[in-house]
């Protein structure tokens, strides 16, 4: 990192945090607070919705995948269009007309204050913990390449994120959104164009997507019907699908975008924006992925892309001898490569096939060393990304590139505390304890949560960075929550005969089946969501069936 | 404005139910309607499925 760099990460971060101060003017009523007065256009929202999905981890570990284990990820996508639909069709004119501020509001309207109550308690149990982990995972690799501690990193990504949302509320978090997305994909074209730009001569793009072709690197399809594999065309089309209902239906952090729109058309556009988009633009990010493993074709990568790992381990004899090994494996698979671009014949391809089978196994002799003797739970394909932008990209790219993992963090982070904030003031504070409030003790009330979200999600990173298990934890909660949240919603919409205590009942019934299941079987946690929607709806009917309200029945019939 | 919702009395499940009295008059010139969102689902079926189709043709065009 030089001048430059460091020029550019500190005007996005100054740039970022006055833009979206600035939007102190729109914020002084709740509505214009947690709902941007539902006056913003649809490109905003579509592009907010889609900065929110997409966190820093999302867009380093994606291309990290893409580098070690091919474009399967994609597959995982699938599902997010026709998702997107149903969302369309059903919860956006049901949220949007029933003038909500929290999507759990809506579960009191149809059930109870017990079911809003719970269901948010979850949400803010969940996303609480999850906004701290979305702050953890690239404040690890940034302190990394940056050099700077931790803790330093995490607050500076934390705190700066929630100055902006804590001022500005929603309108800051839309708008800065959009700027996010632009920094984000206007470095990853430049970080394209300078890849394929460094290709040595005579191999072109084409060339080099033959390259990870004959690797099975470019598969986008695997039809094998395995619940324990976790991306396949199934799970993708049909556990993730369920997992995007959830997620942009029932997680107030993506409904809380769509009721902003000015009106339903417009929240429908939004969500189809990334119906259309989605796919397209992860296929791009993993793409970037498989550009760098073509660079690394004629480059020696590194044996491990962690620097403090290898720092590490790299004055022992034992892993010098494996560096050697290492080398001539690259070598050869090199020659074994420039052989394959030159001829594209079945014994060429064999031969740069078998030299890539010996270079992996080269490189996975040497994690097995660092798991060994260092770190039993090391994994570095979060680092290639990042080693690769320190180590390759010129000037000022290198600067762009951090600036926009910044933004990818932030986009989320921040849209993930308005949205607590949001359900805290609305669902607690507004209900149990100051229904009669005014604006103003609304406004400055979800000021203070937002702040106080901000220090906890703060407090959790650190503490996430050092217990690996947490992590886990809090992505198995989560898997926990959204397959009965939505079967929630599935029963409070799509099922008349459904009643309060179904409802409240079956949420837990679903969030136990899924424990259940993740503890004795294999499946892989996309099925979860299935698993917990689909008991949530079943216990909740027929716990429903128990319910004597013959009255209130003759009177919907 | 009442901040607090009550439950309401059926449960009905037409949205124009839900909110009772808050309910947001939407302006409906604003709004677009059926026929056309029917149109647009079907265009992004169809262009989902043309997509995964060329992202499978680029796979088998490469790993060929």
């Amino acid at each position: 990192m030089r001048f430059l760099d460091w020029a550019v990460v500190v005007a996005y971060l100054v740039y970022v945090i006055w833009d979206g101060i600035r939007m102190t003017k729109h914020s002084g009523s709740a509505e214009g607070y947690f709902l941007a007065n539902r006056s913003l256009p649809w490109w905003a929202v579509g592009l907010s919705v889609m900065a929110t999905q997409m966190s820093a981890i999302t867009l380093v570990g994606a291309t990290g995948q893409a580098y070690t284990d091919g474009m399967r990820f994609v597959q995982f996508y699938y599902g997010l269009p026709i998702a997107m639909v149903i969302l369309c069709i059903t919860l956006v004119p049901f949220f949007y007309r029933a003038n909500v501020f929290t999507a759990y509001e809506y579960l009191e309207k149809r059930f109870d204050a017990k079911t809003r109550t719970l269901t948010s308690f979850f949400f803010l149990i969940s996303r609480g913990l999850g906004v701290g982990v979305v702050i953890a995972a690239p404040s690890v690799i940034l302190s990394i390449v940056l050099g700077w501690s931790e803790i330093a990193t995490i607050f500076a990504m934390g705190i700066s994120t929630t100055i902006y949302t804590m001022i500005g509320g929603v309108q800051a978090v839309t708008w800065t959104d959009v700027k996010q997305m632009v920094v984000i994909f206007f470095g990853l074209s430049v970080v394209m164009f300078v890849i394929i730009s460094q290709f040595p001569t005579g191999v072109s793009v084409s060339d080099g997507l033959h390259l990870a072709g004959s690797l099975g690197k470019l598969e986008t399809l695997d039809f094998s019907f395995d619940l324990t594999e976790k991306y396949t065309i199934w799970s993708g089309v049909f556990a993730a699908l369920f997992l995007f209902l959830s997620y942009f239906g029932c997680d107030q952090s993506q409904v809380q975008r769509f009721l902003t729109a000015r009106s339903v058309s417009e929240g429908r556009t939004s969500l189809l924006m990334s119906a259309f988009l989605k796919i397209p633009m992860q296929f791009f990010i993993l793409l970037i992925g498989i550009m760098v493993f073509v660079f690394y074709q004629f480059v020696t990568p590194p044996m491990v892309f962690n620097p403090i790992e290898s720092a590490k381990a790299e004055n022992t004899a034992q892993y010098q001898s494996l560096q050697t090994t290492f080398n001539a494996a690259h070598e050869t698979r090199e020659q074994a490569a420039v052989a394959f671009i030159a001829d594209k014949s079945e014994p060429n391809r064999a031969a740069y096939v078998a030299a890539d089978s010996a270079f992996n196994e080269a490189r996975k002799s040497a994690v097995n060393y660092v798991k060994a003797t260092s770190n039993p739970s090391f994994n570095d394909v979060n680092y290639v990304f990042p080693s690769f932008v320190t180590t390759y990209m010129p000037m000022g790219v290198i600067g762009l590139i951090i600036a926009a993992i910044f933004a990818a963090a932030m986009s989320s982070v921040s849209a993930e505390l308005n949205a607590l904030a949001t359900a805290t003031t609305i669902d607690f504070y507004r209900r149990h304890f100051n229904p009669n409030g005014t604006d103003r003790e609304f406004v400055r009330f979800g000021r203070i949560a937002t702040f106080f979200w901000g220090i906890f999600a703060c407090i959790v990173a650190i503490y996430a960075t050092n217990l690996g298990s947490l992590i886990e934890v809090v992505n198995t909660f989560g898997s926990f929550f959204y397959g009965s949240l939505l079967g929630v919603f599935v029963l409070a919409i799509g099922v008349k005969r459904a009643r309060s205590r179904g409802a409240f009942f079956g949420l837990l019934f679903g969030m136990a089946s899924v424990w259940i299941a993740s503890r004795y079987t294999d499946i892989e946690f996309l099925w979860f969501n299935v698993v917990g929607c689909v008991v949530t709806v079943v216990a909740g009917y027929l716990i429903s069936l128990t319910v004597r309200d013959t009255e209130q029945l003759r009177e919907v019939e | 404005m009442g901040w607090v919702s009550g439950k309401l009395d059926t449960i009905e499940l037409s949205p124009k139910l839900m909110g009772s009295h808050e309910e947001k008059k939407a302006d409906p010139s604003e709004e677009l309607p059926d026929e056309w969102w029917h149109k647009v689902y079907a265009a992004v079926v169809l262009t989902t499925i043309v997509v995964i189709t060329l992202l499978w043709s680029f796979s088998r065009y490469f790993s060929g």
